[in-house]
């Protein structure tokens, strides 16, 4: 491991303001995210991590019952420096927050809306909607040096950087114009000039009876006053996901399929000029060579003989190793040479504590990996 | 596993539930069943893994397999539900190239969700399939659609769609008809996520939970002995191979704790979910590539009787 490498990750840790991890689901992106920043707490910085993912285990192992709504304290070795809190984020807790601070005499009326209650609590969305909102919140609040966010398991990490536009586009002026009152008044169907919001109006007033275009108007209606306020964060949050002391880490593993996910990934955010600073890849088994067993039981000088189902085992294991040998080579061959890559082995034992945490951070940062050599170096 | 006309896969992300997916229909398409896997997702998976173009449209396409794919997601989709209702192809194709008819099609919550599963309803009743497989969303927004149909049915009381919305209810709510795979890995995370789920979904939603399809299950039953003489032997060469010594003493923790870990999670499955079938998927160590995963999955899935439960 190169001092470079390793001193790129701490800079990364000790001046970005804010860190975004993402990647797909099931590579544990929220227990690296928490290991990002139990380090940097641990290098002297005042760190939140905000995740979306309720792992209840994750939380007792950084000493908390549970991770709410609200920041809370994540008791730390004595000689901290810095300090860690941690939250998970409460999509519906947060809306109706937004809705009361924005909409004055007006947020009972559109808390207690129909529409509202069903789209809030059970329509798709409205996670990465309110993930960014809160964000902009705890980064604005002047509390945290640093704020690390662990963005929703999507299948798609670009649905994240997306969100803010989608978000405008839902209180599009245009389209909620359509549902106000004195549009709806000449709302027949093709008047002179063809005219969507009516045929949408119509269209749903069919569908769905005059009932529900009421109440969906009346939503629209009431939105329109926060909308201000959404227009505003939208733009705000556009303004921190591409300031420079932003920095995004991609998680992945070196499965090839998610090598190619990385890949792909980092070409769409390469059209939209962002780039990711830091590829972690995870459970990673490349430590493991196709001899290690002869080897050792060559050399052992005991008469014991291996038990039969390790010695069919860890030929198996080796395949693992070749496999993600291989995903890592694929990943550094495209990528730039400067691009960096950190590998955190599979972990042999669950993670309880901080130590664990800690343990993992090792890996990202200062600590040279236990055995074998390192394939996440350019050769 | 015997699956009803309709299955809906769902799984955490990462837990391989496309995988399941396409390998159930495979075996089904195998067996003589005139098989449909829908996709609900802007980035189709099971193009890939049946070698078709990405741009699937809504009409299912036939895979060399015999099984038929199709993605029930983007403007294709709502043109065809749109038609249903308005009879002029001028005035939906009006709509449909407007900008802010579209966008508000696209970023209103639910409105692409709805439109899709009505399409399932539709695939469902023209009599051409004998399986159609439903490749959800991961679990979190699996939940948000399949609370859709009652959410919705709460919310428009009358007119066509609730009548269709009602329809598709109704063909979930029969045991006969329609079930619901859940897809976990054995880890102590993913169970847990599946335990939760699993019982939001009895809770919240009139579907029957055919099957737990445990996947990537890790097996090394070494006895007390077994595990100490490997140590003893590993540590014998220490000095002589110490990186070897170390490799094999790391890989023996890996294979106890992977072993030890996914035997508790099966126990933990067993314990809370006792009538429901599980059926387990052992780990593939080794693949020439997402296709040969497939076949590799589907051909133990064929062997796999359920472990427990009942039938």
């Amino acid at each position: 491991m190169s001092n470079g490498e390793t001193g790129f990750v701490a800079d990364v840790l000790d001046t970005a303001r804010l860190i975004v991890c993402i990647g797909t689901g099931g590579v544990g992106k929220t227990t690296t995210s928490a290991a990002l920043a139990l380090r940097a707490a641990q290098r002297g910085r005042r760190v939140l991590v905000m995740t979306i993912d309720p792992a209840k285990r994750l939380a007792n192992a950084m000493g908390l019952e549970a991770l709410g709504n609200e920041p809370e304290a994540v008791r730390m070795p004595p000689d901290t420096k810095g300090s860690l809190d941690a939250m998970m984020l409460d999509a519906r807790r947060t809306f109706d927050d937004l809705i009361r601070r924005t909409a004055g005499d007006e947020a009972p009326s559109i808390l207690e809306n129909r529409v509202y209650r069903l789209m809030v609590d059970r329509l798709s969305g409205t996670q990465e909607y309110m993930a960014l909102e809160r964000l902009y919140d705890l980064y604005s609040s002047g509390r945290w040096d640093l704020v690390v966010l662990d963005t929703p398991p999507s299948t798609n990490a670009l649905e994240f950087f997306d969100a803010p536009r989608r978000t405008a586009n839902m209180f599009d002026e245009r389209v909620m114009r359509w549902f106000l009152p004195e549009h709806r008044s000449d709302a027949g169907l093709l008047r002179r000039v063809f005219n969507p919001g009516a045929v949408v109006l119509r269209l749903l007033a069919i569908v769905g009876g005059e009932q529900f275009v009421s109440e969906l108007s009346e939503f629209f209606g009431a939105l329109r006053i926060v909308r201000a306020s959404f227009e505003e964060r939208g733009h705000e949050v556009r303004r921190i996901l591409g300031d420079r002391d932003t920095r995004y880490v991609l998680i992945a593993s070196p499965d090839t399929r998610r090598v190619d996910e990385a890949l792909l990934l980092r070409r769409k955010l390469a059209e939209e000029r962002r780039t990711i600073d830091l590829y972690i890849l995870n459970r990673s088994h490349h430590l493991f060579e196709a001899d290690d067993l002869e080897r050792v039981t060559r050399d052992s000088g005991t008469t014991e003989p291996m038990p039969g189902a390790f010695s069919r085992w860890y030929p198996r294991l080796v395949q693992l190793a070749e496999r993600d040998r291989a995903g890592v080579q694929r990943l550094r061959s495209g990528l730039s040479p400067r691009d960096v890559i950190r590998l955190v082995p599979a972990f042999d034992r669950p993670i309880h504590s901080l130590t664990e945490l800690q343990g993992i951070g090792g890996f990202l940062l200062d600590e040279p990996l236990p055995t074998g050599n390192d394939p996440g170096q350019p050769a | 596993m015997h699956l009803p006309p309709l299955t809906f896969v769902t799984g955490k992300g990462g837990t391989g539930k496309s995988i399941i997916t396409a390998a159930l229909a495979l075996n089904a398409a195998r067996s003589g069943q005139r098989t449909l896997v829908c996709e609900l997702d802007d980035h189709p998976t099971m193009t890939r893994l049946f070698g078709l173009p990405d741009d699937l449209g809504v009409e299912p396409t036939a895979t060399r397999d015999g099984v038929h794919v199709a993605n029930f997601r983007g403007m294709p989709v709502m043109q065809a539900f749109l038609r249903t209702f308005v009879p002029s192809r001028r005035v939906t194709d009006l709509l449909l190239r407007n900008r802010v008819a579209t966008t508000f099609f696209e970023s209103a919550p639910g409105v692409m969700d709805a439109v899709a599963l009505d399409r399932v309803a539709d695939i469902l009743s023209d009599g051409r399939w004998d399986r159609v497989f439903v490749d959800l969303p991961a679990t979190g927004h699996a939940l948000t659609l399949l609370r859709l149909p009652a959410s919705m049915a709460e919310m428009i009381g009358v007119g066509d769609l609730a009548a269709r919305v009602r329809r598709l209810a109704d063909i979930m709510a029969d045991p006969a008809r329609a079930a619901l795979v859940v897809v976990t890995l054995p880890e102590e995370m993913p169970v847990t996520e599946t335990l939760e789920f699993c019982s939001t979904i009895r809770r919240e939603v009139d579907i029957r939970l055919g099957a737990v399809v445990v996947n990537a299950l890790r097996r090394l039953p070494l006895d007390a002995d077994e595990r100490s003489r490997i140590d003893r032997i590993a540590r014998a060469t220490e000095e002589a191979q110490p990186q070897a010594s170390a490799r094999i003493r790391l890989a023996l923790r890996l294979g106890n704790f992977w072993h030890d870990e996914d035997q508790r999670g099966l126990i933990r499955l067993e314990e809370e979910l006792p009538s429901t079938d599980r059926i387990t998927v052992p780990f593939v160590y080794h693949k020439e590539s997402e296709r040969d995963l497939v076949e590799q999955i589907a051909a133990s899935l064929r062997q796999r009787e359920p472990e427990g439960g009942a039938a």
